[in-house]
């Protein structure tokens, strides 16, 4: 067989039918360690792999399924690899997060329960998170229950993750909002573990970001 | 220096390398543009197309077929004549790369430099060489094929440790001359047998980096052996060093070497200015923060930059980071196109 030829899609067939790459999965440990591509066209997403094996058109529609899961995202017609938002909103940060636990969770996993609720990785709050419609926007109340030194500025930390992580807005010191004035209870329960610790989410995906890189630290050659 | 009529890629690289007039910039790859989207693509994961040929073709292809590049590079990482060597290895998974495990040493100082008997038959130098067999035979004359020699700077990280070697190189310079001689053999063997097999061009990196050494270092240490090497491969070779190496590159400039390839911590046009037309210059498309995590918009106007600034070959700055989108790496040639058809409407 000729080196050049392949079976799949080109890249640029690839980037033109479902638009910009928004977010990249090097390895998919559910399936042959395929790369994992979600691609972005208007208001649509698409799950994508260039791998063509027999296999990898039915793990991306699971991935796709758990994005609507997860995301509360809603599949597009009779598509197994697209979704969007019912606000028809990009929500592009929150949805990179949401993407990583739908390769990275196993295949079967269901959130624990409808209540957005996690306990405080700093102290021994635990953090709730409730819709609230004061004022006719569709925002959610963060609340923080338990001891800790100082709950107020938990709290205050733990609002700035979802503002930074979601993209939200801050509408009160504990009450924030999507763009859209929409609930995405999916989404926020994604964000619920990375709200609470910001610099530990930084240095960890700083730690991802350097997989792959080669530098001269990578490669051992800044070490003296 | 620009010319009209249509010019295969590999007219365009070597052109360029040879200063000679062409269509428009070539993009180069000098280094790897390997990506795990294109690994996907052609069925050719890292570690493995790191060790056999027709992986490594198939997948080094990609940056011609795919992302429109100007040429193809099978030799994707920094370590396959140290692991013919026999230097202990990481190999690592399909999204990292393949390192020496430096920090087991496997020589002590020159008196244990010797090339094995059968170097250009171990697996990983032969999947460098028979790859290049493939690119050739597939595509002819299609397209610049780059071949990739590690100089003996690099080398000795490789065998002796990083921080060993460079002691050395004050406690015992006389020990480092020796060293680096019998070291630059390896070199020559290596990227000879890669010009037997057809590569056109070869990168010669050694990591004098700015980090670690200065450019006065480099002239003392490296600049004849890099002088050397253009008689020794008589092929347009391409010095690729990483970081902040303007204090460097008008020594550089003095070697003989076709192109320097050149890293984002240095400006295209203070670049420009420091080999003062004594090389062509190779870039320098920053990697971290532009083709992995920023768009094509961001990746077009650093090639602008480039342009602009007269620098000969575009090219990512050092091998792209695995997990780069291929979105990026074909808005380099992209903007190449639009830059040439921009200032021939001026």
């Amino acid at each position: 067989m000729s080196i050049r030829n392949h079976s799949g899609q080109r890249p640029i067939e690839v980037i033109s039918k479902y638009g910009k790459c928004i977010e990249l999965v090097s390895m998919d440990k559910y399936y042959n360690n395929i790369s994992i591509g979600l691609y972005l066209k208007d208001d649509v997403f698409t799950v994508w792999s260039f791998d063509s094996s027999k296999g990898s058109k039915d793990r991306i529609k699971q991935i796709r399924d758990q994005l609507v899961k997860l995301g509360d995202m809603i599949p597009v017609g009779e598509t197994d690899n697209q979704v969007k938002f019912a606000c028809s909103n990009i929500h592009e940060r929150p949805i990179k997060f949401l993407l990583n636990q739908a390769v990275g969770k196993a295949p079967d996993y269901s959130p624990p329960s409808d209540i957005l609720t996690i306990k405080d990785s700093k102290s021994d709050l635990h953090i709730f998170v409730e819709k609230n419609n004061d004022s006719n926007i569709n925002s959610y109340r963060v609340i923080v229950k338990g001891e800790a030194r100082n709950p107020a500025m938990r709290l205050r930390m733990i609002v700035a993750g979802f503002i930074k992580y979601g993209e939200m807005q801050k509408i009160s010191d504990d009450v924030i909002a999507f763009p859209c004035n929409q609930f995405h209870d999916g989404l926020i329960r994604v964000l619920l573990p990375y709200s609470r610790n910001i610099s530990s989410v930084e240095s960890m995906m700083a730690a991802e970001d350097l997989r792959g890189q080669m530098t001269t630290g990578t490669l051992g050659f800044s070490q003296v | 220096m620009q010319k009209k009529t249509q010019m295969t890629s590999r007219e365009r690289v070597l052109n360029a390398l040879s200063g000679k007039p062409v269509d428009r910039t070539p993009v180069a790859n000098p280094t790897s543009v390997a990506t795990v989207e294109l690994m996907d693509l052609v069925g050719a994961s890292f570690p493995e197309a790191c060790r056999d040929p027709e992986l490594a073709a198939r997948l080094a292809s990609t940056g011609y077929t795919e992302l429109g590049f100007d040429s193809i590079s099978p030799y994707f990482s920094i370590i396959q004549e140290s692991s013919a060597l026999g230097c202990e290895m990481q190999w690592e998974e399909k999204d990292n790369w393949p390192t020496v495990r430096m920090y087991n040493p496997i020589w002590k100082d020159s008196s244990d430099v010797k090339i094995p008997s059968d170097f250009l038959k171990h697996r990983e130098v032969k999947a460098i060489t028979e790859s290049i067999k493939m690119i050739r035979e597939e595509f002819g004359d299609e397209v610049a094929i780059i071949g990739k020699t590690m100089g003996p700077w690099t080398l000795a990280y490789h065998v002796f440790g990083v921080e060993s070697f460079l002691l050395g190189s004050v406690d015992n310079p006389e020990e480092t001359f020796k060293a680096l001689e019998k070291l630059t053999e390896i070199s020559i063997l290596f990227g000879q047998a890669q010009i037997d097999a057809g590569a056109d061009v070869l990168t010669f990196p050694d990591h004098a980096t700015g980090d670690l050494v200065s450019g006065e270092y480099y002239k003392r240490f490296l600049q004849d052996i890099h002088t050397d090497m253009v008689e020794k491969l008589p092929v347009p070779i391409i010095l690729h060093i990483c970081g902040r190496t303007v204090d460097r590159m008008p020594y550089i400039a003095q070697t003989g070497m076709a192109s320097f390839h050149f890293d984002s911590k240095n400006e295209p046009n203070e670049a420009m200015g420091a080999v003062d037309g004594g090389i062509g210059l190779v870039g320098n498309i920053n990697n971290p923060e532009t083709l992995y995590a920023k768009d094509p918009e961001d990746v077009k106007e650093e090639v602008f930059k480039c342009l602009d600034a007269g620098v000969q070959m575009i090219a990512p700055e050092c091998a792209v980071p695995l997990a780069t989108k291929a979105q990026n790496l074909i808005a380099i040639p992209e903007a190449v196109k639009d830059w040439t058809n921009s200032k021939s409407n001026d």
